[in-house]
C-alpha cells in the first residue's frame, strides 16, 4: 500500500504528492499554502490491520473484523457480536459469553451456567459447561466438573478432569479424565501420563501411548462420528459420588 | 509390563485374509489386518489394529493404536491400570467376572 496521496492545489491546479498524515503542504507550482483536511482519517484508514475470522453462531456468516475490536454487528444477520477477551482471576461469576477468549488462571474460581468463547484457557476451578469454538485447553491445577465441547481438546499433565460428557473432534489427553461418554469425532490420543476412564467412547482413530490408561467401552468405527454442536445439557449423572479423585 | 528376558518379543500378525473368532493371546506385539470377534484379544505389548481390519470383544494390553479405517467394538483395559481402580471399578468395567 502506497504512503503517499495525491493534493490538488486549490489556487493552481497543480497535482503533487503528499505523504500520509501531512495536514498542511507548500504548491511545488505557485508556492501558495494548501491546508489538507481530514488526512487523518485517511491515514487511520490506510494502515494495514490484522484481521481475524469470526463466524456469526446465529447465522453462520463468515467475517473479518479488526482483531482489537471489542464489538462488532454481524453483516448478515445484524446481532450483536462481543469480542472481549477476559482473564479471570479471583472468584467469580460473571456471564461470560463472548467471540474472544476466556482465561481462568490459576486458583481463581468461577461458577455459572455456561461459559462460550472461541479459546477457552482453564488454570483454575471452574464449575460451568465449556464450550469453545476453537481450543479448550486445560492446564496444570484446573478443577472441572461440568460438560465440555470444543472441536480440539488438550487436557495437560496435572488437572483433574471428572465430567458427564464430552464433545470434540481431537482430544488430547495427559492427566486423568474421567467421563460418562465421549465423542471425539476425528481422534483420541492419551499421552504416557493420561488415564482416561469412561462408560462409552466414540472414535474414530485412538492411540494409546506406552504409560497411558484406556479403560471403558470403546466404539472406533471409520464413519463420520457426527459432532453434537448443540449447548450440552448439564448431566444428571453424577460421576463424583464413584470416583471424585483417581489415584 | 512384565519382562522378557532381553529376548526381541515377537510381533504376531494376522493378515488381512485371516477370519477369526474367539480368544487370541500374544506374548507381544499384535498386528491385526484381518478380522477377530469374539475376544478376549490380550497382547502383552502393543495392539495396532490397521485399516480396513476389525476387531471386537474385550481387549487388553500395554498399548494401543486403532488407524483411521479400522473397527473396534468392546472394552477395553489398556496400560497400567492402577489396582486400586480395579478393585473399585473391577465388575463395573468388566476386569472382574
Ligand atoms: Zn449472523
Amino acid at each position: 500500500m502506497s504512503d503517499k496521496f495525491k493534493v490538488t492545489c486549490p489556487h493552481c491546479g497543480n497535482v503533487q504528492e503528499e505523504p500520509m498524515g501531512a495536514i498542511s503542504t507548500y504548491c511545488r507550482s505557485c508556492k501558495q499554502h494548501i491546508p489538507i483536511k481530514g488526512n487523518r482519517k485517511r491515514k487511520a484508514a490506510v494502515v494495514p490491520q490484522n484481521t481475524r475470522v469470526v463466524i456469526c453462531r446465529e447465522c453462520g456468516y463468515t467475517d473479518k473484523i479488526v482483531s482489537h475490536a471489542l464489538s462488532t454487528q454481524c453483516e448478515n444477520c445484524s446481532t450483536y457480536l462481543d469480542l472481549r477477551n477476559h482473564v479471570i482471576q479471583g472468584k467469580s461469576g460473571q456471564k461470560l459469553v463472548t467471540y474472544g477468549d476466556v482465561t481462568f488462571m490459576p486458583g481463581s474460581t468461577y461458577e455459572g451456567p455456561l461459559v462460550r468463547a472461541s479459546k477457552i484457557t482453564v488454570a483454575g476451578k471452574v464449575s460451568a459447561i465449556l464450550q469453545a469454538d476453537v481450543e479448550l485447553e486445560i492446564q496444570a491445577g484446573a478443577r472441572i466438573s461440568n460438560p465440555i465441547q470444543s472441536p480440539l481438546i488438550k487436557i495437560r499433565s496435572g488437572a483433574e478432569v471428572i465430567v458427564g460428557q464430552i464433545n470434540t473432534r481431537c482430544l488430547e489427553l495427559a492427566s486423568k479424565l474421567r467421563a460418562n461418554t465421549i465423542t471425539a469425532s476425528e481422534q483420541l490420543i492419551i499421552l504416557p501420563t493420561g488415564m482416561l476412564i469412561a462408560q462409552q467412547i466414540y472414535t474414530r482413530f485412538v492411540e494409546v501411548q506406552p504409560g497411558g490408561v484406556l479403560v471403558g467401552d470403546l466404539t472406533v468405527e471409520p464413519g463420520e462420528v457426527v459432532l453434537d454442536t448443540t449447548p450440552p445439557a448439564e448431566s444428571s449423572e453424577s460421576t463424583e459420588e464413584e470416583d471424585p479423585k483417581l489415584v | 509390563m512384565p519382562l522378557f528376558n532381553r529376548a526381541k518379543p515377537t510381533t504376531t500378525h494376522l493378515d488381512a485374509s485371516v477370519r477369526a473368532e474367539g480368544s487370541l493371546s500374544v506374548p507381544g506385539d499384535l498386528d491385526l489386518y484381518g478380522t477377530i470377534k469374539g475376544g478376549p484379544i490380550e497382547a502383552k505389548k502393543h495392539i495396532t489394529i490397521h485399516a480396513r481390519a476389525t476387531a471386537s470383544g474385550p481387549l487388553k494390553s500395554h498399548s494401543l493404536l486403532v488407524e483411521p479405517g479400522g473397527r473396534y467394538r468392546g472394552k477395553v483395559t489398556v496400560g497400567p491400570v492402577p489396582t486400586d481402580l480395579v478393585q473399585r471399578f473391577g465388575r463395573a468395567l468388566g476386569l472382574i467376572k
